[in-house]
């Protein structure tokens, strides 16, 4: 029976778990090592293929926000509940570490400035959705493996094939992590509408 | 005369003091906010910034009609706002939880916790050996 707090996770994160939207783009990450290893193509094709790439990004994004708000409903988050985690003392001091390496990349190793600022997004992104206490353990879990694969297997292929293995499996591991999470969107509305009379019952499973 | 020695163990009260007060906690419940369907959606509410009635209806599980009866009746008590647009034709439905539904609904969720912690003393000392077994 769905307890209060999945009706509460439900609603702070029904936007967060539809990142399934962008498909197409860890889809073709995966793909980028299989494309490292084609001929080269012409200029030509190859921008007739980025516009059709980006074509199919904006088409899968549009109808799967319109099929997901037939189906579910839409939800707005306000601005400091989108922020709330923001605050969290481990983000913040991530952050601090993060500027300070920022500023030493840039102006002392004047190297790897790029490269800090994409890993350090990411893993302080990643690590948000792990640290929140209202996401699901489950979705936590799966977050915190998807982290370890990342910048523990991450490392060993950073120099392989030019860096397209690296792209290859951080598109793995964005495509995985969204399909999980829609998949977890799924089983809790179906959950809530298989118990007994709905949420509302279970609304008042709390205490347990 | 000297009072008969019993050889079973005396019999626990509840005082009468701590009986009272879970009565009165219990009266003082918001009825508007107990019932379980209001209860869902407030909860809902109270996760987001506006939520629309499709959202509503799937995340509580409860038919179109009863969905808007029941946000009528919290919408007359002030808990929520029902804001109504319209977009290419069709209607657009959302709910607003105000300020004093948020106030009632961690207020209601607090008298639930004085009524288990009333509960969970009642239950020790009437039932002391179960109280060690048993974790609830």
């Amino acid at each position: 029976m769905p307890s209060s707090r999945r009706l509460e996770f439900a609603a702070r994160h029904f936007g967060d778990l539809q990142t399934i939207r962008f498909a197409p783009v860890p889809a073709a990450m995966v793909l980028t090592l299989t494309a490292h290893r084609m001929p080269h193509l012409s200029p030509s094709v190859g921008r007739g293929m980025l516009l059709g790439f980006l074509l199919l990004v904006g088409g899968f994004y549009w109808w799967s926000t319109a099929a997901i708000r037939r189906h579910y409903g839409s939800v707005k988050i306000s601005g400091k509940e989108a922020q709330r985690m923001q605050s969290h003392p481990i983000i913040r001091a991530l952050y601090a570490i993060m500027f300070v390496g920022l500023l030493w990349s840039r102006f002392v190793a004047h190297s790897h400035f790029s490269d800090l600022y994409i890993s350090s997004t990411i893993f302080i992104g990643m690590l948000t959705t792990i640290l929140d206490s209202t996401n699901l353990a489950s979705r936590r879990v799966a977050w915190a493996i998807g982290l370890v694969v990342l910048f523990t297997a991450g490392l060993f292929l950073i120099g392989i094939e030019g860096g397209a293995a690296f792209f290859s499996l951080a598109g793995t591991v964005w495509l995985s992590l969204s399909v999980f999470d829609f998949l977890l969107l799924r089983r809790t509305f179906t959950e809530i509408s298989a118990s007994p009379s709905g949420g509302a019952t279970g609304a008042l499973v709390r205490f347990g | 005369m000297a009072k008969p020695l019993s050889v079973l163990p005396p019999k626990p009260r509840v005082p009468r003091v701590q009986g009272d007060s879970l009565a009165i906690t219990l009266a003082d419940l918001n009825r508007v906010v107990h019932e379980p369907a209001r209860l869902a959606i407030l909860t809902v509410l109270a996760s987001c910034d506006t939520a629309d009635f499709k959202f509503l209806e799937t995340a509580t599980g409860l038919t179109k009609g009863n969905l808007s009866v029941q946000l009528t009746r919290l919408e007359e008590a002030s808990l929520i706002r029902i804001e109504k647009a319209t977009k290419k034709n069709r209607p657009l439905t959302a709910a607003r939880i105000l300020a004093e539904g948020r106030y009632q609904l961690a207020r209601y969720w607090r008298r639930m916790e004085e009524i288990r912690g009333s509960h969970e003393v009642a239950h020790n000392q009437t039932n002391p050996n179960l109280a060690t077994a048993t974790n609830y």
